[in-house]
């Protein structure tokens, strides 16, 4: 165990990843690590799942395809939906981001060590991807003129300082906000199932055979929150790809 | 006051947005409950904004929580 997971409360161990393999490049700490493997595994589980799926291509789909054509289809009517036909070419982006998130969150609901999303370099890398893509397909379907976003046409000459400033900090403040919802949304259901897990565990460790009898109930609630977990995840995944597709629509529409 | 209870106020200080996320949350979801009731058909479309809103109002919670863990843990 090293320091700093001496220092952090019981709950929060949880989070800390350990090294699988050390890289170092450079002086660089590139190890593999429990997080990368979480991330190799949903990559791996996403390609098995969507080559079964696609791969009759029939005409009335069987149940895995039909499946995947769900999740196709909510990702693709959303996207239309809020950004319009022009973010079709988009899609692929939004789809890649939705699944990953969405497997890899929900494999981290499993016994699975670390689960990916709990760490803020991995949310916050994603959004950062969306905010990079977003903001290259800006510039290659507006151009520099999509830089008057920031500055809203009929704006008095002696407030546009002000407003371009707090629009400019908003508009990056978006990947920030976008990376730390997901994150402390996870953290804080899986600091919640830990909490009552332990609970469970110093009932019998305290009472013995007696505390397994009163372990029920926490253990009943932690299914019942557990279920409700997965629906956060759920809700989660959906809202990052909202969001992704709210930023979309800034960016192939023209005001 | 000792540092610790100092820290320990302000933690729980930190956590004083909850009171007005459980306001807005109550409140998002009697207004939606409220929308599909009177119009069932319009009930899909508000599903998304729906979301988002609970999703957004949620997070200011969750800063909150953040917040605090940096209060108790950090430095």
């Amino acid at each position: 165990m090293t320091p700093l997971e001496q220092h952090l409360p019981y709950a929060l161990r949880q989070f800390a990843t350990e090294i699988l393999v050390p890289i170092e490049v450079l002086g660089v700490n590139l190890s593999f690590t429990t997080g990368s493997w979480a991330k190799v595994a949903t990559v791996i589980a996403l390609c098995v799942y969507l080559w079964f799926a696609v791969r009759e291509r029939a005409i009335v789909p069987n149940r895995i395809q039909s499946s995947a054509e769900w999740l196709y289809e909510l990702v693709e009517s959303t996207v239309v939906r809020i950004a319009g036909p022009q973010g079709r070419a988009s899609i692929p982006f939004v789809f890649t981001v939705f699944v990953f998130v969405w497997f890899g969150t929900l494999l981290g609901l499993t016994p699975i060590k670390d689960t990916f999303t709990t760490q803020l370099a991995t949310t916050f890398a994603l959004a950062l991807s969306v905010f990079v893509y977003v903001n290259a397909l800006a510039l290659q379907r507006q151009g520099v003129g999509f830089f008057r976003h920031f500055l809203p046409a009929g704006t008095p000459v002696f407030v546009a300082p002000v407003l371009v400033t707090v629009e400019l900090v908003s508009y990056l403040f978006r990947p920030v906000t976008m990376g730390f919802r997901l994150f402390a949304n996870i953290v804080a259901g899986h600091i919640m199932l830990k909490l009552f897990a332990d609970f469970c565990t110093m009932l019998v460790g305290a009472l013995g055979s007696l505390g397994l009898l009163a372990a029920v109930a926490p253990l009943a609630l932690m299914a019942v929150l557990w279920g409700f977990e997965i629906l956060i995840v759920c809700i989660q995944a959906y809202i990052f790809m909202l969001i992704t597709a709210m930023y979309l629509r800034d960016a192939v529409r023209a005001h | 006051m000792s540092d610790d209870s100092v820290r320990l106020l302000a933690t729980a200080l930190a956590l004083l947005p909850l009171v007005a996320v459980a306001l807005a949350l109550g409140r998002i979801f009697s207004t939606w409950l409220e929308g599909v009731a009177r119009n069932p058909g319009a009930a899909e479309p508000m599903q998304q904004v729906g979301y988002l809103a609970f999703a957004l109002t949620e997070a200011v919670a969750l800063f909150a929580l953040i917040v605090a863990f940096m209060i108790l843990f950090v430095g």
